[in-house]
């Protein structure tokens, strides 16, 4: 997977191990901040997993793999030594529980609770056979989110990563609670990933995941301010660039044209819902989305017989690097929401980031 | 009525020969340029359910890789020259090898049976075939295999059971062994705390060693010892009396030799263990208070014949003590802690050993970090 994707998503790490160390205090966008609308990662996520159900899987294996690799640089920066967990399932339990403990909270939960992504917590240890219970509450993955399944793949997977990187094991994880399936708070189950009972687990887990959403309700209750977490509604565009990026990472080309696809029917959907929110019809509609989403602001719509260019600028989407894989979605979502508003077909044609503007230009099928 | 019996004893006969086949698997190898169908046809009806298999031995490794046989049966009756050379090649094949390879001759040919049984065939059957000796000697064979292949199998299942049994005592022993760490970490620490308050000391002091033994390349059943015994570098002190081990001042000639006697004390504490890791416990109990260059205690030992166990120790034990806290003093910075282990190169520390912790000195100065981080107070919101 040489595409450049993952470089990407080491550099997002470290700049939330360098936000954690207060090295870093600037904001990554000048006048919108670091935090965005909880209800943007959520429908990019759930769109796509409504789309292709198959996807859970692959979102599994890239964020276990990305925290995996990423824990590692962290801990090795953070100085701790190579043999700090050594042959750690054979530590007596209160011993394995405390120290583990400590590390989990002092560095991850810390991280976490800076994107303000969860209140991770490592609650029971057993070492025969070795499982660890993890407790999340406030789960940015699927606060406000109803339906029929436990749907937090990507933080399951990066509980998984997290924990074989600190033991040097390869670990899997599955979810027991999720938020979404009713419950109070995600809690994940962690063992060895040769282990047949968790094997049969996650099996069973990365299977289910036929998922529905009534995205409206949440749309609504999302635009409405209602408030769904202890933590509030917004969280880092950290955490959503890396949840996002792990759902493009196998097939970057592939993931962005079906990504594209899919954020143009999820903006055709959702463009008669914020007319009647909004109570206008207008174009302008737009602005106030993304605004209200602190997701980006909209400088400027130049629309003309032939084609329509977009001028956006404090991208979530783009804040770390452009690409088009990062952005696919948006433009996808873009493109949907202006064939409403223009009663006309449209299809993307390019996009070009010009300092902090990102200009997307679209033509207008006649 | 009788012959009605016969009939079904004869059939009865020929469905148990057919079920006890059903379990067995028979190749019959029939070169391509030597074909025979009646004698093919013959074999079809004796020995059913075999697979026959005609072609160039070329085909033959394949074909047996394929069907995994019991027995295999090499036809033609021939009085060819290359029947042994084709006995060798099928002997040649790894997976059948140990399989019984049966011969078709005449009875004449005794010759040609002797070159083929040096050749490695097992058995022959005569030509013209016989239907109930072939079926007998097949059977027997088979019976000879079964046992054969059940020994085999008794065998895989032992040495299974075997392994698996090691793993779990394996396990078991490590479990201990980890088990002890801790509470080798806890004592230590006790005969710590009776000196200062560095509970901490002994477990950084361990990281360091086993940083720079592995730096060093030293095996890994070293490295793993040197985890476990260097926390107990300075349990003699438990046995130096409080007036001395905690006097605030400094202490006079005669506290001094007083002091200087933890080492004996901890090297008697560990002696006589059978267990590798107190050995060289023991060891760096006794020496890690030795000088490179002859000037240390307790027995002035010079250069390698302080235990190398003693002098990595020796550079850990002074390094921790100079970069941490002490109730009468401020952790030395990093830099300066390493310009005193420089000027101690070829005098207090083994020379390699200054060079592969001066080669992880960028490792060393992050873990330095991570025990101030981990030994805070602090919850994680205001420990950056």
């Amino acid at each position: 997977m040489e595409n450049g994707l993952e470089q990407l998503i080491t550099h997002i790490w470290m700049s939330a191990l360098e936000k954690m160390m207060k090295k870093d205090t600037s904001s990554l966008r000048p006048s919108l901040g670091d935090l965005i609308d909880l209800y943007v990662p959520q429908v990019r996520n759930i769109s796509i997993l409504e789309a292709k159900p198959t996807l859970a899987k692959i979102i599994y294996e890239n964020a276990y793999n990305s925290s995996f690799q990423n824990t590692f640089n962290i801990m090795k920066k953070l100085g701790m030594p190579a043999d700090y967990f050594w042959k750690y399932e054979y530590w007596p339990r209160e011993r394995a529980f405390e120290t583990l403990r400590k590390v989990i909270n002092r560095v991850f939960s810390t991280m976490m609770n800076r994107h303000k992504e969860g209140e991770l917590d490592l609650v029971s240890i057993e070492m025969e056979p070795i499982r660890f219970t993890i407790n999340f509450k406030d789960c940015a993955e699927c606060a406000d989110i109803k339906t029929n399944a436990k749907i937090c793949f990507y933080h399951t997977a990066t509980f998984a990563g997290i924990l074989g990187s600190l033991l040097n094991r390869d670990m899997a994880a599955y979810e027991t609670s999720c938020h979404a399936h009713e419950e109070e708070i995600c809690t994940f189950i962690i063992g060895k990933r040769d282990d047949p009972e968790i094997q049969k687990e996650v099996e069973s887990y990365l299977n289910n995941t036929k998922i529905e959403v009534n995205l409206d309700n949440r749309l609504i209750r999302c635009l409405q301010g209602e408030q769904n977490r202890t933590m509030g509604n917004l969280v880092d565009i950290r955490y959503f660039n890396l949840i996002y990026l792990t759902s493009v990472l196998t097939d970057p080309a592939i993931s962005c044209q079906q990504n594209l696809n899919t954020g143009t029917e999820y903006g055709k959907k959702i463009a008669p819902l914020l007319c009647s929110f909004y109570k206008e019809n207008t174009i302008d509609v737009l602005k106030k989305y993304y605004n209200h989403l602190h997701h980006l602001e909209v400088n400027s719509i130049e629309n003309t017989d032939k084609e329509i260019n977009v001028r956006i600028q404090d991208c979530a989407d783009t804040s770390f690097s452009y690409r088009q894989e990062t952005a696919c979605f948006l433009i996808g979502e873009l493109q949907g929401l202006l064939s409403y508003f223009t009663s006309k077909v449209i299809r993307y044609n390019k996009s070009i980031l010009d300092g902090n503007n990102l200009l997307i230009n679209y033509s207008l099928d006649t | 009525m009788n012959t009605h019996r016969v009939n079904n004893t004869a059939l009865e006969n020929k469905l148990k020969f057919l079920e006890y086949m059903e379990e067995k698997k028979i190749v019959i190898l029939i070169p391509r340029d030597q074909p025979d169908d009646s004698l093919h046809s013959f074999l079809s009806n004796v020995i059913p359910l075999a697979t026959i298999i005609t072609g160039d031995f070329s085909e033959t490794e394949l074909k047996i890789n394929q069907c995994n046989p019991d027995i295999i049966v090499l036809n033609p009756i021939s009085r060819d020259e290359t029947l042994s050379e084709s006995i060798k090649q099928i002997k040649a094949i790894s997976s059948a090898k140990d399989i019984p390879l049966v011969v078709f001759t005449r009875p004449e040919d005794k010759e040609l049976r002797l070159k083929a049984l040096e050749s490695g065939a097992d058995e022959f059957l005569m030509y013209p075939p016989d239907k109930a000796e072939i079926q007998a000697r097949l059977r027997s064979l088979l019976t000879f295999v079964g046992h054969k292949k059940g020994r085999g199998i008794w065998n895989e299942n032992l040495e299974l059971e075997v392994d698996k049994r090691t793993e779990t005592l394996k396990q078991a022993l490590e479990k201990i062994k980890v088990a002890s760490l801790d509470t080798i970490f806890r004592l230590s620490r006790a005969a710590e705390y009776k000196d200062t308050d560095t509970g901490a000391h002994i477990e950084r002091m361990s990281h360091y060693s086993t940083a720079i033994a592995r730096q060093m390349n030293l095996q890994e059943e070293f490295i793993e010892n040197i985890l476990y015994a260097a926390p107990m570098h300075d349990i003699g002190k438990i046995g130096i009396p409080d007036r001395v081990l905690q006097k605030p001042g400094k202490l006079d000639p005669e506290e001094w030799e007083i002091m200087k006697k933890h080492t004996l004390i901890g090297a008697e504490i560990l002696k006589d263990s059978k267990v590798e890791f107190m050995k060289l416990a023991e060891e760096i109990a006794l020496a890690h208070h030795e000088k490179w260059d002859g000037t240390g205690y307790p027995r002035k030992l010079k250069g390698k014949e302080i235990p190398l166990g003693a002098r990595i120790v020796a550079l850990a034990d002074v390094f921790d003590a100079l970069t941490s806290e002490r109730p009468y003093k401020q952790p030395m910075e990093l830099e300066k802690s390493c310009s005193i282990i420089i000027e101690g190169r070829g005098t207090h520390f083994d020379p390699d050993v200054v060079d592969a912790f001066l080669a992880i000195k960028e490792e060393i100065a992050a873990s330095l970090n991570w025990w101030k981080f981990m030994a805070s107070d602090s919850d994680g919101e205001n420990l950056f």
